[in-house]
């Protein structure tokens, strides 16, 4: 029994250290939302650069995600989303 | 047996090598054609982000993936995507030089024209008796012709300058430089008529001499009387 609980404390362990970059489909559409949002608001010419930019890092993490490798899904996931944000931003 | 053995050790031996060396002058040569991809599109016009803002987005994109790659020693990926990164950088350069070509360059404003340089004159001819400030008749023949000119163009402005050569002490050189230019200015006015407002007297002194104090000839030059013309 011990040696379950220890093998648990060390699985969480890992987890908890490596397992952040954990990045799912629902994480690539709420990115594809907020970017539908910025388009909605005329990020095309109002923040042209921002909002392209969202684009192709979002297209890179979609990309990175099927290849199952979620940390650099993450990444470039989490740049689309903060240029997505700018953009948005920028739009209003 | 032993040699089918060390013969098997060298060619694993070998195939380590060349696998070694290889992979090795791969990933030099993705390191290069990255740098030179990310060279070039560094090198984009600085209106390049506003002027082709989704070409510049792909393009940046890209070549953060593919940096990424490398950082993650996925050399595959990197090399495979490396060929698009440059033609995307030429792209947009090519689409920036087609939608914004640069500004032609406004010529530099001319050079201001230089100072006007006011004419000089010295009016030879003008003596004075030692420590005397008065015009002596010898002398009023060239201040006549001067006269007449002024009186002729009537926007003319001049200044008189009187020097001395350097023949007693400063002070005294400046006062007496000062009267004799004085002494000009009162002739002209007087015989001519001429509103003292044109005419300006100053004295220099031993201050200005335009030849040798040291020979009597030089200093007959520095005891001179100069006509500066300031408005025409």
């Amino acid at each position: 029994m011990n040696r379950w609980a220890g093998l648990s404390v060390f699985l969480l362990a890992v987890l908890l250290v490596g397992g952040c970059a954990v990045y799912t489909p629902r994480d690539i559409h709420a990115v594809e939302e907020l970017i539908r949002q910025a388009g909605s608001a005329g990020a095309q010419k109002k923040a042209a650069y921002e909002y392209y930019s969202a684009v192709e890092h979002l297209n890179i993490a979609k990309e990175e995600l099927s290849e199952a490798d979620d940390e650099h899904a993450k990444v470039f996931g989490d740049k689309a989303r903060a240029m997505a944000e700018k953009a948005l931003q920028k739009s209003k | 047996m032993r040699v089918e053995k060390r013969l098997c050790w060298i060619v694993l031996g070998l195939s380590l090598f060349f696998f070694g060396c290889t992979s090795m002058a791969t990933r030099e040569a993705i390191r290069g054609d990255y740098d030179n991809a990310l060279r070039l599109f560094n090198k984009l016009p600085s209106n390049a982000k506003e002027c082709a803002p989704q070409e510049y987005a792909k393009t940046e994109a890209k070549l953060a993936h593919i940096e990424h790659e490398i950082s993650e020693q996925h050399w595959r990926s990197a090399k495979k995507y490396i060929p698009a990164a440059d033609e995307m950088v030429r792209d947009t350069k090519r689409l920036v030089k087609r939608k914004c070509p640069p500004k032609p360059v406004a010529p530099p404003p001319p050079p201001p024209p230089p100072p006007e340089e006011k004419p000089t004159f010295i009016l030879e001819g003008i003596t004075f008796d030692f420590d005397k400030a008065v015009i002596r008749a010898s002398s009023e023949p060239t201040l006549q012709e001067a006269g007449k000119v002024m009186e002729r163009f009537t926007s003319v402005k001049v200044r008189i300058e009187g020097h001395t050569d350097s023949i007693g002490s400063e002070e005294y050189n400046q006062g007496l430089s000062e009267r004799r230019a004085q002494a000009v200015k009162d002739y002209l006015e007087q015989n001519f008529k001429i509103d003292p407002g044109r005419i300006e007297a100053v004295g220099f002194g031993e201050s200005k001499p335009i030849a040798d104090n040291q020979s009597e000839e030089g200093r007959a030059q520095n005891r001179r009387i100069e006509f500066v013309v300031t408005a025409q």
